[in-house]
């Protein structure tokens, strides 16, 4: 799975903004934290779940299968909404 | 064709218009510097305003308003500036800004929820030392050293501005509510508070530079969440919220202080680290009066007052119980007048018997302790 677009992203405080560079969804701004943000990166190549979830395991702490339903919930919700 | 140079935000910039209205509108910032850039307007610039606020009243649900072409050359023209200006790290903030003793606080919110109300009675408190900077939308110059506020010929309904800039001290969101409180808020819940009253471009880069501008704007100034209702209290409970408190408004608005001592001035009577002040407001003062004033300099001072000079001006010579010398104040600069002190958690008034008699010694021990303090510099003198 990949993202249909490219988004970059800013912080603004402790939230990570993500804008699609497509002039078609210009107006669509996701809000993420800085562990979704981390997951929109990876999903910009051809990617699964269980390598996001094994690359964010190596940089976050945390229990390996809350990272990994973290990442399916994440990818649930981009998929619910098109983006992937 | 017109044209004109203007200063905004420190950034001048050429103004090429169809009509005369908005060189009109900006004749306070006309400057004779040269041009850093020139801003253009053409028809099609008024034509995407006209329907840019059809949509805006149609998502308001508002009746369709009928803007003359100079009106809407004026809004094309701060857009065009906005998108301009972020190169320079200025953006563009939808709010009602008013500054008091020299630093700003910026009040956003959606329209019609009373921000202006709210400046207004700002400045209806704080008379001389308030005024408004911009009561629609100033311009912010953030950087990592912090943030400018400028005001703009923008400036909403009642236009009131002027043409300066203040340090941004605070920003807080406004909300009508039946009582007046105010906290800190969390910037990571203001987001889109903060993205709703921002100017954030179409252009791709425009944008990111915009939101780059917000993640400093949160890091350098202080948010806050304003629940008010126009009564002249919401513009205190605000205010104190918000700013640095001096000691005049909290005298002012508490009717009374209660402070630590600091020095040894005023020994034996009163002590660093044990005693504290009660002092409630006053512009005149009596023999033997503990008084709170302010020197020329913008130090506070408690100190007695050992002598009440008459004359075309009453004065006062005033000097601290551990001191020897006195200096003469102007009524103009007393602050208050201590009734009470506390010691180790008791509280004695000036009114108590022995504190009258305290004051009785005291007073005669002037010329004492100017002898003492004589013999004293002389002894180390002599043994140095």
């Amino acid at each position: 799975m990949k993202l249909k677009d490219t988004y970059t992203t800013q912080q603004v405080a402790d939230v990570y903004l993500a804008m699609a560079q497509n002039k078609e969804n210009q107006n669509r701004v996701l809000r993420m934290n800085k562990t979704g943000a981390r997951i929109l990166e990876l999903l910009h190549k051809e990617t699964t779940e269980e390598e996001i979830t094994a690359q964010l395991c190596q940089e976050f702490e945390g229990d390996a299968a809350a990272i990994g339903e973290s990442v399916h919930r994440f990818v649930e919700q981009l998929k619910s909404t098109g983006l992937v | 064709m017109f044209q004109g140079v203007y200063k905004f935000a420190n950034h001048c910039i050429c103004l090429e218009s169809i009509y005369e209205q908005v060189q009109l509108l900006c004749a306070d910032y006309r400057t004779s510097e040269p041009a850093e850039a020139t801003l253009s307007i053409v028809p099609e610039d008024i034509e995407f305003e006209r329907e840019a606020a059809r949509l805006e009243h149609e998502k308001e649900g508002l009746p369709p308003a009928d803007f003359t072409p100079e009106y809407l050359e004026t809004t094309a023209v701060y857009r065009k500036m906005a998108n301009l200006m972020l190169q320079w790290d200025v953006l563009l903030f939808h709010g009602s800004a008013v500054a008091v003793d020299g630093k700003c606080y910026l009040f956003a919110a959606k329209s019609g929820t009373g921000k202006s109300t709210h400046t207004r009675l700002w400045r209806k408190t704080f008379g001389e030392r308030a005024f408004m900077v911009n009561d629609d939308k100033p311009l912010l110059h953030i950087t990592e050293k912090g943030v400018q506020l400028f005001g703009t010929p923008w400036d909403g309904k009642h236009h009131l501005s002027r043409n300066t800039s203040c340090p941004l001290q605070a920003l807080c969101f406004l909300e009508r509510g039946e009582t007046n409180r105010i906290q800190k808020a969390v910037p990571n819940q203001m987001i889109k508070r903060l993205l709703t009253q921002s100017f954030i471009p179409k252009d791709f880069q425009l944008r990111l530079k915009a939101l780059a501008l917000l993640d400093i704007l949160c890091k350098q100034v202080p948010f806050y969440e304003l629940h008010c209702n126009m009564d002249p209290e919401a513009a205190v409970v605000a205010y104190r919220g918000m700013a640095p408190q001096k000691i005049e408004d909290l005298l002012r608005f508490d009717g009374m202080l209660i402070h630590g001592i600091k020095g040894v001035s005023m020994r034996p009577l009163l002590h660093q680290d044990r005693d504290m002040a009660i002092i409630v407001p006053a512009t005149e003062a009596h023999l033997h009066d503990v008084v709170l004033f302010k020197r020329d300099n913008g130090q506070y001072v408690l100190h007695r007052v050992t002598r009440v000079v008459s004359g075309e001006c009453v004065s006062y010579e005033i000097t601290g119980d551990n001191c020897v010398y006195p200096e003469r104040v102007e009524p103009r600069q007393l602050l208050g007048v201590m009734t009470h002190f506390v010691r180790k958690g008791v509280k004695h008034s000036v009114s108590d018997p022995w504190y009258k008699c305290y004051v009785r010694i005291w007073s005669f021990t002037p010329r004492i302790r100017t002898l003492f303090n004589f013999l004293f510099r002389v002894a180390n003198k002599v043994w140095k």
